[in-house]
């Protein structure tokens, strides 16, 4: 299975095995490795493959009774229809993502930036912009309804890794560190806070808090960053009566489980229902309208509800396994840009499933972010799955890095034995000078 | 350091996103299990709700289990008006189009919501009740076409009484079709008819609607018992058809016939006219449900002479033949005049009763102590309910002791009391019964649904009112009144003795005080008067004077009618021209003829005489049982049965039998009562499955929800 995975990943490939001329016969242009590709990940794929599979079927199942009732017998897959098209859509994202370079994303880093800042915007235009509860976050692009925000932050993940990459030892300088990357995050976190949207707003400042610190910046800059963060996330959530509402029925949800607790709540219940092995597919009543945004924020609920403890382990054990590759394959990269888009992205997808299931579970204050792959949402997942293209792509783009390394580790060694007998043959001559200038 | 990266900074994030993925992970296990339990109970509120549901009202069904009353499933149509305003506001026309109209959802209302603030708007509103299953279903496939679903079905049951007006006073009505009983035995036998309730947890949806589980209680289990009258439907609608046909053609205002056997006390027929429809209910008018046989008392006229004649009897202040001073037909009573039509110097005793002599039967009267008198009235059953357990009884009118002349001579021939037709048919029963009162029976039992009875009712008997002899001298002088020149002669039956007691009581009008010129005309009787079978009493009010008018015109050919139908019924034939001696020692036939004690009679149709004589040397009753004539062969009555039960009967009987339909028989060739030579094959027309309220529940549940 692997294996046909991997030759899938490979057709058309130039392969270091399949090509007749030889590994370093057909460079690739523009590229800076040799154009040899490795082999895929499958892991990362039958994790990813998992979790879209896990989302589809819960989908389908939190959906179809109220579909059922509310447009029809024949609607009771509507969702699941969606779902299953984005699926698929994000399947070719993310075999066209595997196939294309990476590089090409940090030669047009700053026209992804662009185009990423100018859909935000358009989310306030009228007529274009659609907004939904209180919240301008959706753009209509002839008969597809876009989230621009998902968009922005792969496209601010790759502006980070450029930025940190190329910086390189000029992390350590304030400037160099804080503020070149706080220009760029505060309009996107400005024009995220209009719409509102604060969990995406803080998910890019603590992305880019990662980065910078993983780049080498000092730990008063991180701590400054931080306490950036800190304000801002304070200030927001004081300056807007809801997302006061939301933390206190947070911190007590059966004290107004009528009415502000009433989602944390009908999550608990859902969990208790679910206990250790869940009601079984399509038992929960989660899915008879109690869970309100059941199919997005709260999907987890539904599958505590009907997988139970055990579907919610393997939900937190498929994340973790996902982190394990992704951090891998940022250690692998061929060069600094794959180090840090590749944990980057990963942190992106990490850092949401964390705190979708944190809020899910009670232990974060309500926050609308979606568990990524599962939740329902087309471009979440077209995207998402465009992400973990990337990965792969950076995850093959360099098969060679062991040897690689072992060679440098070897050369180093080697460069190392030299000096120290260069050292000892310094010694000797500063003992000879020593000698000569003690002696009589 | 390479290139800048920290890998050990890297590892120190991914380590930290592990701790934070385990720490979700162990909330995760304490919400799921440590405090699964508290966050239940605490949470349950939110879907679960216990709600009180009730079974279908049982049935009331005649001796054979003849539907009289059933409920069958009908659903109630709700609204969801802000559901619909919501979401819904654009399939407004469609609505308008299938359901505007219906029950209370008019044109306006749906206005003026569509304008008024949709969070003001009822989340339920009930559009009509009591929609038929099929026409809720085509409603609901309207409704789903045209995408609306705010509006949605709940299951109940509706009373429905197949056989219409039949026995309308008796079955009674309940409230909205299903609810509380409000008159008849569906009043009387409220707590027994009763669906038991059940405590159903119900899971509800976010719009507080019930979702129904399949672990639904089983609704039809938890029907209510089954009420099981003595009345037998084919003797009550030939008795109902036979009235009516008698108040078209005296053009009188009513009408009632109570047809009974005076061993037991059972009633198998009480028909009143005009008749009472259940499935109106309430929407026939207050008074139409008085029970005419038992709430309305009228004098009762001539017809109590009887009872005169019985107390006398008893005290042996007459015989048989006790020549009666009738004074010309003119006696004046404390200042009143009684007049004879015949006018007599004197009669005999059993002359004075066929000629209704009411000078003779006040003189008799008078000679009775009023206390005494009034003390025989009451064991006769006037004055006190006679306890059917029918709503509204009355126990008639009987003025205390003493009494001025003028009362007891007017008591002493029928007048100065009044009584409802039961009291007087319970009566008269006494003297067929040989002298005991029986109470009246009308409900054999309660069965439950696995048709295991919860009160089972006997024959009971009243008290002792006269003594045998009596009751039978008494018998002597009815017979009389039938025969030859006595005014009851048209209530006659051919081949059997009858005996009988005509009346026409003048309408006492209590606001002017004055007797009207209307009368009620009645007869009261029984046969085969040696071994009496059947009591029939039968009362006609306000006959117009002009077609007919004396209780001997009126009611007796009536009377003849029904006994004659209701002896058939019974499987009592009058004597076969040549019957075989041995025919005494034969087992009785399958088809109910009474056993017979009795030798034969030598003679074909014996005399007064000798029925007499039998009667005299204690011979007992002079029917017996013999083998039904092949000539005489009845096509037996299957309406109203289920088609199992009606195909098992005719196959018993030796028919074949073609159904056409499906559900209870509506009509049969050849019509029941035909005499035929033998079986042969007989058609019957079912409609209406309406007794399978179980297996419909399951169905409507996909009806039922958001």
């Amino acid at each position: 299975m692997a294996q046909h995975i991997t030759r899938f990943f490979q057709i058309g490939a130039r392969s270091l095995r399949e090509s007749p001329k030889g590994p370093q016969s057909v460079p690739r242009p523009n590229s800076p490795g040799d154009g040899r590709r490795g082999p895929v990940d499958v892991t990362l794929l039958t994790v990813v493959g998992c979790l879209v599979s896990i989302g589809l079927v819960t989908v389908y199942s939190a959906s179809a009774f109220d579909l059922y009732f509310s447009r029809g017998p024949d609607a009771q897959f509507h969702f699941f229809h969606r779902q299953a098209q984005g699926a698929l859509l994000g399947a070719l994202a993310l075999l066209v993502a595997s196939r294309v370079d990476y590089d090409l994303y940090r030669r047009h880093v700053y026209l992804i930036l662009a185009a990423a800042f100018f859909l935000l915007c358009l989310t306030h235009v009228p007529g274009i912009g659609i907004t939904w509860n209180g919240a301008a976050r959706w753009i209509q692009l002839g008969p597809m309804r876009l989230q621009p925000a998902e968009f922005a932050k792969i496209a601010f993940v790759v502006f980070l890794a450029y930025s940190v990459s190329k910086k390189g030892q000029a992390m350590s300088r304030f400037a160099e560190a804080f503020i070149s990357h706080a220009i760029v995050l505060a309009p996107f976190v400005f024009v995220l806070l209009l719409q509102p949207d604060l969990g995406s707003a803080v998910i890019l400042c603590v992305l880019a808090g990662l980065l910078v610190f993983i780049g080498g910046a000092r730990w008063s800059f991180l701590i400054g960053f931080g306490a950036a963060g800190l304000l801002l996330v304070t200030t927001a959530i004081q300056g807007a009566s809801y997302r006061m509402d939301r933390v206190e029925a947070w911190l007590d949800p059966w004290a107004e489980a009528g009415t502000r607790g009433y989602q944390l709540v009908n999550s608990y219940v859902a969990f208790a229902q679910g206990g250790l092995t869940g009601t079984g597919f399509g038992e929960g009543s989660g899915r008879m309208g109690f869970v309100p945004e059941l199919l997005n924020d709260f999907v987890a609920a539904s599958i505590a509800e009907e997988f139970g403890l055990l579907g919610i382990v393997t939900l937190i054990v498929l994340y973790i396994v996902f982190v394990w590759r992704g951090t891998t394959i940022a250690l692998r990269a061929r060069d600094a840009f794959g180090t840090y888009l590749a944990f980057g992205l990963t942190a992106l997808i990490a850092l949401q499933a964390l705190v979708n299931l944190g809020v899910v579970t009670g232990t974060l204050p309500t926050k609308g972010l979606t568990l990524p792959f599962v939740s329902y949402g087309r471009t979440s997942l077209i995207l998402l799955l465009f992400a973990v293209g990337i990965l792969i792509n950076i995850g093959q783009a360099n098969p060679n890095l062991h040897e690689e390394r072992r060679a440098a580790r070897e050369q180093a060694r080697r460069e190392q034995a030299l000096r120290a007998k260069e050292g000892r043959v310094e010694d000797r001559r500063r003992a000879k000078r020593r000698r000569a200038a003690e002696g009589p | 350091m390479r290139r800048g990266i920290s890998t050990g900074r890297m590892q120190t994030v991914v380590l930290f996103m592990l701790a934070g993925f385990i720490v979700v992970a162990f909330r995760a296990q304490y919400l799921s299990v440590t405090v699964a339990d508290e966050h239940l109970a605490r949470g349950a509120w939110r879907t679960v709700s216990v709600v009180d549901v009730e079974g279908p009202r049982g049935g009331i069904v005649d001796r054979d289990g003849r539907p009289l009353a059933e409920s069958v499933l009908a659903y109630s149509l709700i609204l969801d008006p802000r559901h619909f305003f919501l979401h819904e506001r654009d399939r407004l026309p469609a609505l308008e189009r299938i359901v505007a109209g219906r029950g209370r959802l008019d044109p306006d209302r749906l206005a003026a919501w569509a304008t008024a603030e949709v969070a003001s708007l009822p989340r339920s509103f009930i559009v009509e009740r009591q929609v038929p299953p099929i026409e809720a279903e085509q409603l609901m496939a309207d409704l789903r076409a045209e995408r609306v679903s705010a509006l949605y079905l709940m299951p109940e049951y509706r009373r429905v009484y197949p056989q219409r007006t039949l026995a309308g006073h008796t079955v009674g009505f309940t409230q909205h079709l299903g609810g509380q009983g409000l008159a008849g035995m569906e009043r009387t036998f409220d707590a027994d008819l009763q669906g038991r309730r059940l405590s159903w947890t119900v899971e509800r949806d976010i719009s507080r609607r019930p979702f129904l589980r399949d672990e639904a209680p089983d609704l039809a289990s938890a029907a209510g018992h089954t009420v099981v009258l003595t009345l037998d439907i084919p003797l009550q609608r030939h008795v109902e058809r036979e009235l009516a046909r008698t108040v078209a053609e005296y053009e009188a205002e009513s009408g009632v016939v109570i047809v009974s056997r005076p061993g037991t006390g059972e009633i198998l027929a009480m028909a009143s006219w005009p008749p009472v429809d259940p499935n109106r209910g309430q929407r026939e008018p207050q008074d139409a449900w008085l029970h005419p046989a038992v709430a309305r008392v009228y004098e009762p006229g001539s017809t109590a002479k009887s009872f005169t004649f019985a107390m006398a009897f008893e005290r042996s202040i007459i015989d048989h033949d006790t020549e009666i001073d009738t004074a010309n037909g003119r006696l004046r009573v404390g200042g009143h005049w009684v007049r004879d039509i015949r006018r007599e110097p004197s009669l005999p005793a059993w002359r004075a009763m066929a000629l209704s002599s009411n000078i003779a039967s006040l003189r008799i009267g008078m000679e009775i102590p009023a206390a005494d008198f009034r003390a025989g009235l009451v064991d006769f059953g006037f004055g006190a309910r006679p306890g059917t357990g029918l709503p509204g009884e009355s126990a008639g009118l009987l003025r205390r002791t003493p009494w001025r002349d003028i009362e007891h001579a007017n008591i002493a021939f029928g007048h100065g009391y009044a009584a409802s037709p039961l009291q007087l048919h319970m009566a008269t029963a006494a003297i067929a019964n040989g002298g005991v009162r029986m109470r009246p029976w009308l409900v054999r039992s309660v069965v439950d649904t696995a048709g295991e009875p919860v009160h089972e009712f006997g024959p009971e008997t009243a008290v002792r009112v006269v003594s045998r002899e009596a009751a039978e001298q008494t018998t002597r002088t009815l017979i009389a009144a039938t025969r030859g020149d006595g005014t009851g002669v048209r209530a006659a039956i051919p081949g059997f003795a009858v005996a009988g007691k005509t009346g026409t009581g003048e309408l006492f009008n209590p606001e002017t005080g004055q007797y009207e010129e209307d009368v009620l005309a009645s007869f009261a009787g029984f046969a085969p008067a040696e071994s009496p079978e059947v009591v029939v009493t039968v009362q006609i009010l306000r006959p117009n004077r002009d077609i007919g008018y004396f209780g001997g015109v009126v009611a007796a050919p009536l009377f003849s009618r029904v006994t004659a139908e209701a002896l058939r019924t019974l499987g009592v034939f009058p004597d076969p021209p040549a019957a075989d001696p041995s025919a005494a020692g034969r087992p009785p036939s399958r088809d109910g003829a009474i056993a017979g004690t009795a030798e034969p009679p030598d003679q074909p149709a014996p005399s007064d005489a000798d029925v007499l004589d039998q009667l005299a040397e204690g011979q007992g009753p002079v029917v017996f049982d013999a083998p039904r004539p092949r000539g005489s062969m009845r096509v037996p009555d299957l309406l109203g049965l289920p088609a199992w039960q009606a195909v098992a009967r005719a196959t018993d009987e030796g028919w074949d039998v073609e159904l056409e339909g499906a559900g209870r028989v509506a009509s049969q060739q050849p019509p029941p009562g035909e005499r035929t030579p033998e079986p042969g094959t007989l058609v019957l027309l079912l409609t209406g499955d309406h007794d399978s309220p179980q297996g419909a529940a399951p169905e409507s549940r996909a009806e039922v929800g958001p």
